[in-house]
């Protein structure tokens, strides 16, 4: 059985439904929608392509653990999906928006009621959280100014509160 | 599409990947990242728990107070500073009482204190001599602004010392032989306040042994504004001298005093060793009294109150062989937290040689500013001791369920623990009081002043969580079952130093995470308004915790 999805470019999509399960917000709408095709006005298509992709390699997975907070927050990604998440930035920060717009977690939790805020914390092997590592990755290591270079990133403070928030940061650098 | 575009809450996950140092440094990038991590909760947890690793914590527990970013950052550097060369091998905790500016700490070591950006401490170690100098040392020592010099000579004996912060004011307490002064210096210069120094106050019917304890305390931003400061002296096994800053004049109040707390400017509650004439054991370990002093249209006021009319010496019974116990009157003490946002007085006494048996007394600094409050004479207000002040005062009902909560402790077996109820009534210059006991055993530790710190904010429910999973390196987290209480444990007994700190963060149990974790930090900031959620403390590390399953095994 499948499902038709039809991107913000007007791109059809058809989707095997065990894999468009994967994504929540997808799931929500199949049982309102009917035989209808499902609009995602937020998503382009070469980004849900790639989300898509992503859904296919990881429909069979188990659905990973609860995360309850109570574990370790680890960057780390799989060889398949650091190939998967190797794109460029514009591509990236796609992929981590409409990963959270589409609410990419399994559905147990849904149902489990946990609310959604914490769904997005709750499971790490989405293509969202892969994202948002891999860019707290590039974060890692470097320097405030290196940063904004990477990203794109304007210093809008004044010297000034730039000193002042240096003044304050001390105690972490100079080990 | 750019990182700066991706909404808030994302940015904030992002960065919640980050260790906490990379955190803190991400607030240089821009305003956006700046503005993001001082909003976030849940990332200025993370920075408070590496900056907490910076201190080396053997057997204490941490205030959780709310801080803003820039103070927490300024909190890392001075513990930094203080770590790397005051005493680099030492060991102590400070806490924060406040708003007053003033921050202790605590250690082995003797007693030193820290006022904004300085800090000062007189060892006083050896029963005999007492030192004549005072050390000072900044804690900031990049800033321009010289507040102390970095030694102060005096020519008295100090037994004690404080500050009143906002007036620059070094507070000396001098004991000799059978008197007791305060002096007043000004910080900066080491010159005598122009106040000068209280009148010397004789005691001859106590003769105050070197080694006896005399501290003084005093309501540090009241000390010129208001001009009714008292100071109490008090001293172990001597009795208690009250004096008034304005008038000069000095109380003394027929008992002897282990400690004492400035509730509000004007009242002061002594926690008393109650000499009951019926009590044949030695002087120290006496029955435990409170003692209220109150400021009623300019007069000093007092009266002391015995918790324990009825049972004999009052102080600790039981234990398993009670007639090998011996008792240590040096143990013997108070711990209080003074300033109203802490909420608590703690007075703990214990001190057995052969069994540690600990009591604890705990009463709301709120509750008695509510009983204060009260204009209602003919409203009786009860105070929970344990719930503190997050439930509503006038809710609280006689049937013990939240006053009296079972396993106060949670310990285990027959390390049974019972719960204290202080009934306040009436309005406040006729505060009466209802006492009953909490008891508790078994706590592992030689019991010190570093334990009455230890002790002081641990007597509330605790909550069972969920374990942590064995291959968790978290050491911390959250535990929370119903939407009134919550606690922060730490699951490592290790001492901790600044690079394994890093990988620390915040835990947050199942439960917790139900109940809105992060309304219960946002709570537990704004701490003034009424909140549905606040939090306690941290279990001190390496506390035996009664096998609740909080500690890793």
């Amino acid at each position: 059985m499948s499902i038709t999805i039809v991107t913000s470019d007007n791109e059809q999509f058809c989707v095997e439904k065990l894999v468009a399960q994967r994504i929540a917000l997808i799931e929500d709408m199949v049982e309102n929608a009917g035989d209808r095709p499902i609009p995602l006005p937020n998503v382009t298509a070469s980004v849900l392509r790639k989300i898509l992709e992503y859904c296919e390699h990881h429909k069979n997975d188990p659905l990973p653990p609860y995360d309850d907070g109570s574990r370790s927050r680890t960057t780390h990604i799989s060889e398949w999906d650091q190939k998967f998440i190797t794109v460029d930035q514009e591509m990236l920060f796609e992929i981590i928006l409409a990963a959270n717009y589409l609410e990419m977690k399994p559905l147990l939790y849904v149902r489990l009621n946990v609310p959604r805020v914490q769904c997005l914390t709750a499971c790490n092997a989405v293509a969202g959280d892969i994202g948002c590592k891999t860019v707290a990755n590039m974060i890692k290591g470097k320097s405030p100014e290196e940063i904004r270079k990477l990203f794109n990133i304007v210093n809008n403070f004044t010297p000034e509160e730039e000193a002042q928030i240096r003044k304050e940061a001390e105690w972490a650098e100079d080990r | 599409m750019s990182l700066s575009q991706l909404p808030n809450e994302l940015l904030e996950y992002i960065l919640s990947f980050l260790p906490p140092l990379e955190i803190a440094k991400c607030r240089q990038v821009s305003h956006l990242f700046c503005g993001i991590i001082e909003a976030s909760v849940a990332l200025r947890i993370h920075i408070e728990l590496a900056i907490d690793g910076l201190v080396l914590r053997p057997q204490s527990e941490m205030n959780f107070l709310p801080q803003n970013l820039s103070v927490l950052l300024d909190k890392a550097k001075r513990l930094r500073y203080a770590r790397d060369t005051l005493q680099p091998e030492s060991m102590w905790t400070l806490q924060y009482p406040g708003d007053d500016g003033r921050y202790e700490a605590s250690s082995s070591l003797p007693r030193r204190r820290f006022t904004d950006g300085v800090f000062v401490w007189s060892d006083y170690g050896s029963n005999s001599e007492w030192p004549t100098t005072i050390r000072c040392e900044e804690l900031a020592p990049k800033s321009a602004q010289s507040m102390a010099p970095s030694s102060l000579e005096t020519s008295i004996t100090i037994r004690d010392l404080t500050f009143s912060a906002p007036d620059n004011l070094l507070v000396l307490l001098e004991v000799k032989e059978n008197m007791y002064r305060v002096y007043f210096k000004t910080l900066s210069t080491g010159e005598d306040h122009p106040k000068a120094s209280s009148p010397i106050v004789e005691d001859k019917a106590h003769v105050v042994l070197p080694n006896e304890t005399a501290s003084l305390h005093l309501r540090g931003k009241h000390l010129v504004q208001c001009g009714h400061l008292w100071i109490a002296l008090d001293c172990r096994m001597g009795s208690v001298r009250i004096w008034n800053w304005q008038t000069s004049e000095v109380m003394r109040p027929n008992a002897c005093c282990l400690d004492a707390a400035f509730i509000s400017d004007d009242l002061v509650l002594l926690f008393v060793d109650w000499e009951n004439p019926e009590d044949t054991r030695p002087s120290g370990i006496g029955s435990l009294g409170l003692a209220v002093f109150s400021l009623v249209n300019g007069q000093i006021t007092y009266r002391i109150e015995t918790p324990f009319p009825s049972l004999p010496c009052g102080v600790i019974f039981g234990g398993p062989q009670e007639s090998q116990m011996t008792p240590s009157p040096a143990k013997l003490g108070g711990m209080f937290a003074s300033d109203e946002s802490l909420s608590i007085i703690v007075i703990e006494t214990a001190g057995w040689d052969t069994w540690m048996d600990t009591m604890y007394f705990v009463l709301s600094c709120r509750a008695l500013q509510q009983a204060l409050d009260a204009t209602n004479g003919s409203q009786n207000k009860e105070y929970d001791i344990y719930g503190h002040n997050i439930v509503k005062w006038d809710t609280w009902g006689r049937d013990g369920t939240r006053i009296l909560p079972q396993n106060m402790f949670s310990h285990s077996g027959e390390r049974s623990v019972h719960g204290a109820r202080v009934a306040l009534r009436g309005p406040p210059d006729r505060i009466t009081t209802d006492w009953t006991t909490c008891r508790g055993f078994g706590y592992p530790q030689e019991v010190s002043s570093d334990v009455l710190t230890v002790l002081d904010f641990n007597p509330r429910p605790i909550i069972r969580g969920d374990p942590l999973p064995d291959d968790s390196d978290d050491w911390v987290y959250l535990s929370c079952d119903k939407p009134t209480t919550c606690t922060i444990f730490s699951v490592e007994s290790r001492l901790v130093d600044v690079e394994t700190a890093l990988p620390f963060r915040a835990m947050v149990s199942r439960k917790a995470w139900q109940a809105q974790y992060t309304q219960l930090y946002s709570t537990a900031i704004l701490r003034q308004q009424e909140t549905t959620f606040e939090i306690m403390s941290f279990l001190p590390v390496g506390v035996d915790d009664g096998g609740e399953g909080f500690c890793r095994a």
